[in-house]
Formats: C-alpha cells, structure tokens, sequence
C-alpha cells in the first residue's frame, strides 16, 4: 500500500512535471515523436532527453570505417569536456538501417566503440521514424546496390530544449566552433 | 514490352473506374542517377502513383481533418514560415489559391503525412523518374529530341504566370499527367539523391556529391530536365516550401 501511494505520487508529479513544462520552442528536434529501442530492450523517446544538452549522429552498424569513426569523435568531443560537463551531456546513435541492426548488432557496435556508458543510448527506430529523424537533422543517406550506404557524418549538439545548436562533418579535428557551442551547452547545471 | 494499345486500354479501364491512381512497372530502366559504381540498370518495381499532384483543395480537407498541419500550429521543424503563404487563411483557400491548382508551399514533412492520411506514400525517386521517362506514347522517351526539347521549354517559361490546374492532356503513357510542367515534386528519398562521400571526404564540408563513384555517364548528361530535378532536390530540407514545389503519392501495387 505504501508503494503504491508512493508509485501513484510520482505519477502524479510526473504528471504535474509535464503540464508545467513549457511549450516546446517550434524548431525543436522533439516536435518530432521518434520512439527509440535501445541495445538494452528499453524504449525510450527521444524527446525524454529533453532538460540536457545531447550529441546526435546516425549510422549503421555493419559499417566499416567512417560509423566507427564518427563515434570515436564523438567520444573525443566528450573527453574535451570537464568531468561536470560531461555529466550534464548525452549522447545518442541512431541506426539508420533498422531492417538489419537488431538489438545484437546494436550492442555488438556499442561494445565495439566503447559507447556502452550509461550516458550513450545506441539505438533504432522504425524506417518511417528513421526519415524523418534523418531529414530534421539534415542527415543524407543512400543504400548501395549489394549492401552498405553513403550517408553523412554530420554531428549535432541540441540544446535543453531540443533545439540544433550546432552540427558538424568535420572527423579530422575537433571543430573548433562546434566545441565552443558544445562547452557552452553543457556548462549550465542540469537540474537531476 | 507493353505497347501503346495496351496502356490504352489499361487508361481507359482505369478511368472508367475512377481510379486517381494507376499502376506502373514492374520494369528496368537507367536512371540518370546509378545506383552504384558500374550499376546502369535498375529495376523499378511495380507501384500506384497518382495521376494528378495534389490540389490545394485536396490539401485543405487535410488540414481540417488534421489540424495539427495548420499552417498557424505547424511547428517550424516541420514546415518553414511560407507554409501554405498562398492560402487566404489557415483554413481558406482565398483567391490565390485555386481549388484546382496544385497544392504547393508544402513542406517535406505535410507531403509525407498527407500521404500517410491517405494510406499512401509518396513515391521515391526511382518511381517518379521511372513515369516521368513517358511520353505520351513511349513509356521511356528520353532519347527522344522534340520530347525533351518540349520539357526544356518549360524550364526556360518564367515562372510568374499562375499554375495551371492539374490534370491538363496529354496524360503520358501510364495516364499520369503532370510529371513535367506544371510543378516540381518531393520524394520519399529527396535527401538520398546526392549524398556527401563519406568515405572519401573526411574533414571536409558537407559539401553534396554524387555518391561514391556514380558519376554520370556522358548520354545521360543531356537530360537536363532530370538533372535539373536532382539537382534542386537535394538543395532543399524536409521543412522547405516553395511556390512551386508540391506533391502526389504513390502506394505499394497489391
């Protein structure tokens, strides 16, 4: 019984939590209802991130080179960051090639480019969700006849509200613009 | 191979019947735009694609069935400010916007959740070059000189008049009208079109260009009309509208 007071309270307060929050501004990247399963089974949406700062990019899990090495940057991005920093970020892949990236070749990318902290979500979402995910980040992608795709390497930073702040192609160095926006970004404190 | 008699009678079958929508392919034909590195034929599979864009008409009981694609609600993710502009209000058509006309000032975004409304999608690129190959008489006239030069024609036409309603003849061979003169049309895939080489361009801007190593062959560099598609395709994003940009779908033939 005392659960289940406790349990309908923090319905409750998520409820309230919710109603309060403030309309979200017109141009966030959560106007769009991506629901997302994770490497672990968990379903969150993508608009659940919302409060944080979050990294963004898309890729496919069978990809060889250029998939491993956007994620590599975006780890480096993050290792550019204050540990208090870091804590306020998350950061978020998703597959663009939901017919093949099951929960397996998710974990198995996870695993296999160190993004396994509790802060990542690797992740896929239905091909209708993947266009339109894709296109509201301005990310271009195009199968290949017998397997593999061309896509972008574009990595975005989104504000509290959801909103693009600044994106980035650049896996040479760590854009120097990009990274003042990202520190500025995740500078203010998170309420938990 | 099908001849013109048989397109014939399938046209007149399926107006007689009313369908807004005809079948097309299966088939195999070469795009402009090769799917792969040494890959010039393709193969389209067969589909229903509208007869006619979408009419601003059509657009607007959408909207009232829809009102979340209003254009005074619609977020601008979504759809960008000139959203509907033509439209006298959210609601009202007004006299800029003939019921008749196609339905333009449309984002990627409205096209796609029209579609989704109808039980429908829009179609991909392949399907759309695939019937827009037609002429009235050939299901692929692209070597023919006077059709393109006819199609060119309009390119160089400024765009000042007022569109024409849809469904002006000729249909093309399929029955489907409008493919080239009337407006430009999104795609399901408009942002796989021209795709920044990823595996060759590190460091490098997002710059657009044709994927891996499917490079244009010389006959194809002729179809301007085509490549003048692709080209302004891959320059939008999925909230742009524009005054002469809209739509039709297409399904999954049963």
């Amino acid at each position: 019984m005392k659960y289940l007071s406790a349990l309908l309270m923090l319905i409750l307060m998520g409820t309230s939590i919710a109603a309060n929050a403030p309309a979200l501004p017109g141009d966030s990247l959560y106007q769009l209802k991506v629901k997302l399963t994770a490497r672990d089974g968990s379903r969150p949406r993508l608009d659940q991130l919302r409060g944080r700062p979050v990294l963004i990019s898309m890729f496919y899990a069978s990809c060889g080179g250029i998939c491993p090495a956007v994620a590599f940057n975006m780890r480096r991005m993050e290792a550019a960051l204050t540990p208090e920093q870091r804590q306020n970020l998350r950061s978020v892949m998703v597959s663009f090639d939901p017919a093949h990236d099951d929960q397996a070749a998710l974990g198995k990318f996870a695993r296999d480019n160190k993004l396994e902290d509790p802060r990542w979500i690797v992740a896929r979402t239905p091909l209708s969700s993947v266009r339109e995910l894709a296109a509201a980040l301005r990310f271009r992608y195009r199968e290949l006849p017998g397997g593999g795709f061309s896509h972008s390497t574009i990595i975005t930073v989104l504000d509290a509200d959801g909103v693009v702040r600044a994106r980035t192609s650049d896996l040479a160095q760590l854009d120097p613009e990009f990274m003042r926006v990202l520190s500025a970004m995740t500078s203010t404190k998170v309420q938990p | 191979m099908r001849t013109p008699l048989t397109a014939l009678l399938v046209l007149v079958a399926s107006v007689a019947a009313g369908a807004e929508r005809v079948a097309i392919g299966p088939g195999k034909f070469e795009s402009v735009l090769p799917p792969g590195p040494g890959i010039t034929s393709m193969e389209v599979r067969r589909f229903l694609l509208d007869r006619k864009p979408v009419t601003n008409a059509q657009f607007l009981e959408f909207v009232r069935a829809h009102a979340e694609w209003r254009r005074d609600r619609a977020p601008q993710l979504l759809a960008d400010s000139q959203y509907l502009a033509h439209w006298r209000g959210p609601l009202d058509l007004g006299p800029a916007a003939g019921s008749s006309q196609p339905v333009t000032h449309v984002s990627w975004f409205a096209a796609k959740a029209y579609c989704e409304a109808q039980g429908a999608r829009l179609p991909t690129w392949y399907e759309w070059e695939y019937a827009a190959a037609a002429s009235e008489t050939s299901p692929d006239a692209r070597r023919d000189p006077a059709w393109r030069q006819r199609i060119l024609d309009w390119y160089a036409r400024p765009s000042t008049a007022g569109l024409a309603d849809v469904g002006a003849p000729p249909a093309n061979y399929y029955g489907v009208f409008d493919l080239h003169g009337l407006v430009w049309e999104w795609v399901l895939d408009y942002n796989a079109l021209l795709v920044s080489n990823d595996s060759r361009e590190q460091g490098g801007a997002d710059r657009a260009k044709f994927c891996g190593e499917g490079a244009l062959s010389a006959k194809d560099r002729e179809n301007y009309a085509v490549l003048m598609r692709i080209a302004f395709l891959s320059s939008l994003e999925a909230n742009y509208t524009t005054a002469n940009l809209g739509f039709r779908c297409a399904t999954e033939a049963k």
